[in-house]
């Protein structure tokens, strides 16, 4: 009984992040991120809704090798009026710049929502089954954490991936990436079940999901590519097993994949190949310093910068990760993750858009929430994870009140903040372990960081936007 | 292993029919139903759910086309003392006359052509006051047409 009661109310505080996560999303989801600063939301919807009236994909790319180009103004949520930049539309078809999973569900959304021209397809309308498509990967991310490393590291991992407001923003805009993202938290619970349960049929959902990844854009070449590194690990001393094991995986995922292919010849092999190698020798815009930006710059689009502090710790942890030596599982998992997700990312690199780096987001965060929990659970590496906490909330709260404001407080923070660090050293050296104090620190900071990201997404609004998001 | 065969003899048979009827559904979809006028209206059909403008300085078009050599500039000047300066670039419109290029400003700004075809609405292309026969003329890449509503007294 009381077993059944402690689980109902886990169930329903993770129901809780799930809606809190579509809440965030759902607010002002059409006016923010600007519609029109990314047209790749409008082409993947015109991808979809063309399929879906004529048969044939009609969409926006510029890149060479189309036979059929029709410079057009779409002036689609009057953006011509707003984030132009004067130039008319570069539309072609059959549009084969990646594979039209995403277009179909936006585009078909936007169909069964009466858009039957490209004007139709507004924000508004376009935009809600990503919302969707990113809470469930909130409920990925989640469940991945609660299977691997407790609940408590769902609940930590789910909200700070539920409301860290650059995740939040880019949740909205309709890009491979944000479908790619529960594809590879998909592939992750599978594969993780998998190895623990030994059930075939695990790993017959991994290779459908894998799949299904590049059916939204070639880059979901990294569920693969994730497998492929998780099979090797664990199987090292059983050869045998491993070369079994990725033959049955390949036999189902590839098919799945190679319907792209399928799908192109309906168009003419040579068009679909012509496109294929034009993609492949795209302007490597991401440039040598890609890793350094990756860490210290997030953006959401080419030109909008929004550097967010629970990435940049993530990273951080990552790096504490992987030197030293990993036994769990999950986290095993979640660095091969990050580094199949960065090979790919490093191959396939071209303009430095933001949500070519989406994709990342959610693991470190996982390494986050593992590295936040340990903390809490164990008063593991005490006063780094004090450090990490206090950095969080100290940058969401300069978000939030500016330096003049926040003099009011500044002997509590000052006094407070050092106070608690040199308390902490001095624990650590003489190695006296307060879990009851320290615990309730950590939670309160949690909260603080929690509190400040809502509070900071609930200020964005298009004004706020233009003004302070450069 | 038995076990994995028979998943994948059920994979492979789901896997064929689907890719299939994918593949035969497509072709006869795009036979059936794409044609260039079904494209003209899916890229260049009015939105229902857009608003439409009396204000015909209520709009323009941000930014100028980085194509050189190949645009046409339209400044309205309204009675209410606003402007709207718009350079719209000519590879878009499939009807290069005056009269398509009015047409087609009218479409993506979302107003009635009619407006600026209203007595109190005079419009000079190149400096020249624009008459009828001009409209089915084919505009000059780089020429400027300068439109503004006429004051009205109303005593």
């Amino acid at each position: 009984m009381k077993n059944n009661i402690f689980k109902f109310i886990k169930i329903c505080l993770f129901l809780g992040i799930l809606i809190l996560a579509l809440v965030v999303r759902k607010k002002n989801y059409a006016e923010i991120p600007i519609p029109g600063q990314s047209v790749d939301e409008y082409s993947y919807s015109w991808v979809g809704l063309s399929l879906i009236e004529s048969g044939m994909p009609v969409g926006i790319s510029g890149i060479e090798g189309y036979k059929n180009s029709l410079p057009r103004y779409v002036n689609v949520d009057r953006f011509f009026q707003t984030v132009s930049t004067g130039d008319p539309l570069t539309i072609n078809y059959p549009w084969m710049d990646h594979p039209p999973l995403l277009g179909l569900i936006t585009g078909g959304y936007a169909y069964l929502s009466g858009a039957r021209v490209f004007e139709d397809t507004t924000s508004y309308i376009i935009r809600k089954p990503i919302i969707i498509i990113s809470t469930i990967s909130v409920a990925l991310l989640a469940i991945f954490c609660w299977i691997n490393f407790g609940y408590l590291t769902g609940v930590i991992g789910g909200l700070l991936y539920a409301t860290t407001p650059l995740v939040v923003l880019s949740g909205r805009m309709i890009q491979a990436e944000n479908a790619i993202i529960p594809c590879l938290l998909a592939c992750m619970i599978c594969i993780s079940l998998y190895i623990k349960k030994k059930n075939d049929y695990w790993l017959v959902a991994t290779a459908l999901i894998a799949g299904t990844a590049t059916l939204f854009k070639l880059t979901g070449v990294v569920c693969y590519l994730f497998v492929l590194l998780t099979l090797l690990i664990n199987y090292k001393k059983g050869k045998d097993i491993f070369w079994k094991d990725l033959g049955f995986f390949l036999a189902i995922s590839l098919p799945i994949s190679f319907l792209f292919v399928i799908y192109g010849s309906v168009y003419g092999v040579e068009n679909f190949k012509n496109i294929l190698f034009s993609n492949y020798n795209r302007f490597y815009g991401i440039g040598p310093n890609s890793l350094i930006e990756l860490i210290r710059n997030q953006r959401l689009t080419q030109h909008k910068f929004l550097p967010e502090v629970s990435i940049i710790s993530g990273w951080l942890v990552f790096l504490g990760f992987i030197t030293r030596k990993i036994k769990n599982i999950g986290t095993k998992l979640t660095i091969l993750s990050v580094f199949s997700y960065l090979i790919v990312y490093i191959f396939f690199g071209s303009q430095p858009y933001g949500w070519y780096t989406f994709p990342f987001w959610p693991l470190v965060i996982i390494l986050l929430a593992k590295f936040l929990t340990d903390g809490i659970e164990k008063s593991k590496n005490m006063t780094a994870v004090f450090f990490i906490s206090i950095l969080m909330l100290g940058a969401n709260i300069s978000r939030i009140i500016d330096v003049f404001a926040f003099q009011v407080y500044a002997n509590w923070w000052r006094i407070g903040i050092s106070a608690i660090f040199f308390v902490l050293i001095l624990m650590s050296i003489f190695k006296i372990k307060n879990k009851l104090f320290y615990r309730i620190l950590l939670i309160v900071i949690m909260a603080g960081i929690i509190y400040t990201n809502i509070k900071y997404l609930n200020n964005i609004n298009i004004d706020f936007w233009w003004q302070n998001i450069s | 292993m038995f076990g994995r065969n028979k998943i994948l003899l059920t994979f492979g048979i789901i896997y064929l029919i689907f890719a299939s009827v994918m593949y035969f559904g497509l072709k006869i979809r795009l036979q059936k139903n794409f044609t260039t006028s079904k494209l003209n209206e899916m890229v260049s059909g009015k939105s229902i759910f857009r608003d439409t403008t009396n204000d015909l300085c209520k709009y323009q078009i941000l930014g100028d086309p980085k194509e050189v050599g190949n645009y046409v500039k339209i400044n309205i000047f309204c009675n209410s003392g606003k402007k709207a300066v718009s350079t719209l670039s000519l590879s878009a419109f499939s009807d290069k006359t005056v009269d398509g290029f009015f047409k087609e400003y009218a479409r993506i700004i979302g107003f009635d052509v009619n407006l600026i075809y209203k007595n109190n609405v005079s419009c000079y292309l190149d400096g020249k006051i624009l008459t009828e026969q001009m409209k089915s003329q084919i505009i000059r890449p780089t020429s400027t047409i300068d439109c503004s509503e006429n004051t009205i007294n109303e005593k």
